[in-house]
């Protein structure tokens, strides 16, 4: 197995070009069995789950692998794991190389962010010593994957000066300037590869159903307390927010179409799951498994709901099951309870840009193709 | 003083980072150890501590419209509680157990503010507040983890990995809550409680280091000896 990986990625790096990547990609599952062609593992789960009066529409699984088939898919697992050094070493020689030609005008030489056209830029360019990354796949507080790091490298940060390397660099000079500037921190060799979340490899449609379902979510989770009930970033708390480093930020404004960690809904639901690390952006992962009884008293939504918008609520929380039920279930299970709302909060948040809108929609899918 | 809290946490910080780094802590069994007790006391008129104005409504309903300010807490005759006491730097000694504990938000405040223990041991943060929190914490400037807790009954664990001053606040506009975690690689550390006393028993004879941080008061520092079965004792004031 281990010498198998390391033959697929010595082959990758040393011959193959930039296609081959996606034909070794491990497929997901769904695409794996021909013989169960739908998303059943989502549809079985909504059977048991006490919550699930409205189930999840899923797209078939067909359309979802076409539509990961190009642009929109995660980026590939291009690392062998266990890494061959002799493989790590070629990859960082060539990396180098590359971070020389193409980053280190903004990130600078010694990847501190201070390069020589880092004074010109809007938004200041990544200190990569620091090991400190936004979009990650990882828990709160953890290094990123090296798909993470690929994946930024691809799509860039869109609204920032940080453009899409895709298919400006070839899939190999990536990977290998990925490799490249984890050097630039020790923390990478110190704490060795981080555990991935558990993340979904399909998106879900993005219903009107979806939307109205994801808006109670949001004010569920009190998101407003930063963004603002209407998702312009001017919620009560934005004014008091601080970075790591002491400097105040801004909460994100959903009414603009350019979310840095990428416009995807993938992207909104990996940030949303992970936080984004140096900000006051939290990790919403075990929160989700809360249920009615956590929600008991909801004095807090009186003061920014109507009667009618409290009703809704109320409803909605009826609804819901006890916590200690949602820790009883299945792991699998009450993953997908978290999913499930996780992608209505993104099909909400969505649509405060017209992010999900026909036009968008119809656009994403000719993309896909 | 928001400046100088972080000063402190920060200097403590650097201070158990580098130390511990420098020297790996080596276990053993210890016969005969000593003790190391005292207290600590706050000379002088404690500190006016208003209690902090909620002025958002819409964190009326989980905090109150104050909420009490206990950075500052001491007992009779002025003794401080919620000083960390610790032996620094210190090479050898008894095996640091695992010492797992919680980190609650109640009413909008981290309870207990000011907790120590060892490295890989667990924390349980719970709320019992109606309201959105997260808990923000950091090892120096960067976030060792941030985690949303939208309501009450939320639980979550995490391990405390490396050793340090882990400082937490709230990002969601309770600028007031903030609590640490010491955590060390050995057992040689105490919190001072009501009574602002401290015992570490079963400490290696000889001479140590040892150090009493307070969130408001910074460090203090002496060297103290040790005798095999002997108590040595440190009276230290504040002010």
């Amino acid at each position: 197995m281990r010498c198998g990986a390391f033959a697929i990625g010595l082959g990758l790096l040393l011959v193959a070009p930039q296609s081959d990547a996606q034909e070794t990609t491990p497929v997901d599952s769904a695409a794996e069995d021909p013989a169960t062609p739908d998303a059943n593992g989502v549809n079985e789960g909504s059977a048991t789950d006490p919550s699930a009066s409205q189930p999840v529409e899923v797209e078939p699984a067909e359309e979802a692998v076409q539509q990961d088939a190009g642009w929109d898919e995660e980026p590939p697992a291009f690392e062998p794991r266990p890494i061959d050094p002799v493989l790590l070493a070629m990859g960082r020689q060539r990396g180098a190389a590359v971070y020389r030609t193409y980053c280190s005008s903004c990130h600078g030489s010694r990847g501190d962010g201070r390069g020589p056209a880092a004074r010109f830029l809007s938004v200041a360019p990544r200190d990569l010593t620091a090991g400190v990354y936004k979009w990650r796949t990882t828990a709160s507080g953890s290094l990123p994957t090296d798909a993470d790091l690929l994946r930024t490298v691809r799509q860039g940060a869109p609204g920032t000066p940080m453009p899409a390397w895709e298919g400006r660099l070839s899939i190999r000079d990536m990977w290998s300037v990925v490799q490249y500037i984890k050097t630039f921190s020790p923390r990478f060799a110190e704490e060795g590869p981080p555990e991935p979340l558990p993340m979904p490899d399909q998106t879900p449609a993005l219903d009107r159903a979806a939307r109205r379902r994801g808006r109670l979510v949001y004010v569920l989770l009190q998101c407003w307390t930063c963004h603002g009930m209407d998702g312009t970033g001017n919620g009560p708390a934005a004014a008091s927010l601080l970075d790591d480093n002491g400097n105040p930020v801004v909460a994100y404004d959903f009414t603009q179409n350019t979310l840095r960690a990428g416009n995807r809904p993938f992207d909104l639901y990996r940030t949303f799951t992970s936080g984004v690390n140096g900000t006051p952006m939290p990790s919403y992962d075990e929160a989700l498994i809360v249920g009615r009884d956590g929600f008991s008293d909801l004095g807090t939504f009186e003061q920014v709901l109507s009667e009618e918008g409290m009703a809704e609520l109320r409803r909605s929380v009826a609804a819901m099951p006890l916590t200690e039920e949602l820790w009883g279930l299945p792991e699998s299970e009450r993953q997908l309870w978290a999913s499930r709302r996780r992608w209505d909060l993104v099909a909400y948040v969505r649509s405060l840009s017209g992010g999900d809108s026909f036009w968008q929609y119809l656009w994403s899918r000719s993309h896909a193709n | 003083m928001r400046t100088r809290v972080f000063r402190t946490a920060g200097l403590a910080s650097a201070a158990l980072t580098i130390s511990l780094l420098l020297v790996g802590y080596v276990s053993e069994t210890v016969t005969r150890g000593g003790t190391i007790t005292g207290s600590v006391t706050l000379t002088g008129t404690p500190p006016p501590q208003p209690a902090h104005a909620v002025t958002d409504r819409t964190q009326v309903p989980a905090c109150g419209t104050t909420v009490e300010n206990d950075e500052v807490v001491t007992g009779t005759g002025g003794r401080l509680a919620n000083a960390v006491v610790w032996i620094d730097a210190i090479e050898r000694g008894a095996p640091a157990r695992r010492a797992d504990i919680v980190l609650a938000q109640q009413g909008c405040r981290f309870v207990p503010r000011i907790q120590a223990t060892t490295r890989n041991s667990r924390v349980t943060v719970t709320s019992g507040d109606p309201a959105l929190h997260n808990v923000h914490a950091k090892l120096g400037r960067r976030t060792a983890f941030n985690l949303a807790m939208p309501t009450k009954g939320v639980r979550i664990n995490r391990t405390l990995n490396q050793p340090g001053v882990i400082e937490l606040n709230c990002d969601a506009g309770h600028t007031w809550m903030h609590a640490f975690i010491h955590v060390f690689d050995h057992p040689y550390y105490a919190v001072t409680g009501a009574d602002g006393t401290f015992t570490i028993p079963n400490v290696p004879p000889g001479q140590h280091t040892v150090k009493i941080w307070h969130e408001r008061y910074g460090i203090q520092t002496r060297q103290i000896t040790v005798t095999a079965g002997g108590t040595a004792t440190w009276n230290a004031t504040v002010h």
